[in-house]
């Protein structure tokens, strides 16, 4: 890599990533694996499924920097990448007949293989009150609620048209209120 | 007064009001009790909705996704380059395929059969008198030898001839 780039860009680096420059990789993993590992462990749960989906998520990008192009916002396609391994996760998790597969919102105490994702007993109620919605819901909040995406960036981070993240948000917000009301009433 | 729509609540709540819009957003609540209880609703939703941190450990995946990508990398090594001419190999043994195919049944709707040989039965003396030779049959060798001189005149006359002719 260049020594001059002090602080490349993400295109920069794909760019790099493209011809070879596993070095430029590195830099791309240690600049958006908390994101990556935050978001994953939203959309599952588990810790450790997130960091097995971050793993992931940067070998796609490793293989896929050949053919990337600079269309979109990097992290946009970072958590399409994201989105679909975890959604595929999902569903093999559902099909595998055993041990059955626990969606974030099932309460399990504390052990050394599940650490607990919530600080207090707020957090596991809104944790609860995010894992309730449908699955399209969830994701078009998690994505535009904690990785600070707008409408537009939403839908080119899974895939869905503007107008249906939108619908989405709405009747997430909606779903949400009456969960939430008592803790913004008991907050007042 | 026209209420402001859910979704233009959620942008408010969420802060992602473009900002050529928010002054109009802004005053639209001030004066309408009903949006602006929603828009206080939605923002302490938004709000407490931040509470919720997932606590995954500081990890540096890093080495990791490394190693996965050296080890694709070696295996690569070989299978990229097959997996580069499998398709346009494929894709020529197809065409050579086709055009052996098409060109075979053309050729078989097209193909007639030759015309039939003539069987009749050959006469054996006409063709020796044809070819002159039905003189050696009768002659013995002194007789074949005046014969053959015969033969020479004959041919050189037919020489001749033609240089005459």
């Amino acid at each position: 890599m260049n020594p001059q780039m002090d602080s490349p860009s993400d295109q920069d680096l794909m760019r790099l990533l493209a011809g070879g420059d596993t070095q430029a990789l590195t830099i791309l993993v240690r600049r958006h694996q908390q994101q990556v590992l935050s978001l994953a462990t939203r959309l599952l749960g588990r810790v450790e499924d997130a960091q097995d989906i971050t793993q992931q998520t940067f070998v796609r990008v490793w293989r896929a920097a050949p053919d990337w192009r600079d269309e979109a916002l990097f992290t946009t396609w970072l958590y399409l990448i994201v989105v679909n391994l975890c959604r595929d996760a999902r569903r093999a998790a559902l099909r595998r007949p055993a041990p059955a597969y626990r969606p974030a919102s099932t309460d399990l105490p504390a052990t050394p293989d599940r650490a607990p994702i919530e600080r207090d007993e707020q957090a596991r109620i809104i944790r609860q009150a995010i894992d309730a919605l449908p699955q399209r819901q969830r994701t078009a909040l998690i994505l535009q609620r904690y990785q600070g995406l707008n409408h537009t960036q939403v839908a080119q981070a899974t895939g869905w048209s503007v107008s249906a993240v939108e619908s989405l948000l709405v009747r997430a917000y909606a779903n949400l209120r009456p969960r939430l009301r008592d803790l913004w009433e008991n907050a007042d | 007064m026209k209420h402001l729509s859910e979704l233009e609540l959620v942008l408010w709540a969420s802060g992602q009001v473009p900002a050529g819009n928010r002054p109009e957003l802004a005053r639209h609540i001030e004066q309408c009790p009903e949006c602006a209880a929603r828009a206080r609703e939605l923002t302490q939703s938004w709000a407490l909705l931040g509470q919720w941190t997932p606590q995954a450990p500081e990890v540096d995946l890093t080495a990791a996704v490394l190693a996965q990508v050296r080890q694709e990398a070696r295996s690569h090594t070989v299978v990229v380059p097959l997996r580069r001419w499998v398709w346009p190999m494929t894709k020529l043994a197809a065409a050579v395929a086709l055009a052996a195919g098409v060109g075979h049944t053309a050729g078989r709707l097209s193909w007639q059969p030759p015309a039939p040989i003539n069987s009749a039965p050959v006469d054996q003396q006409q063709v020796l008198a044809d070819l002159q030779l039905n003189v050696l049959g009768s002659l013995s060798p002194a007789g074949l030898a005046a014969a053959m001189d015969s033969l020479h005149d004959a041919v050189d006359d037919a020489a001749k001839n033609e240089v005459n002719g």
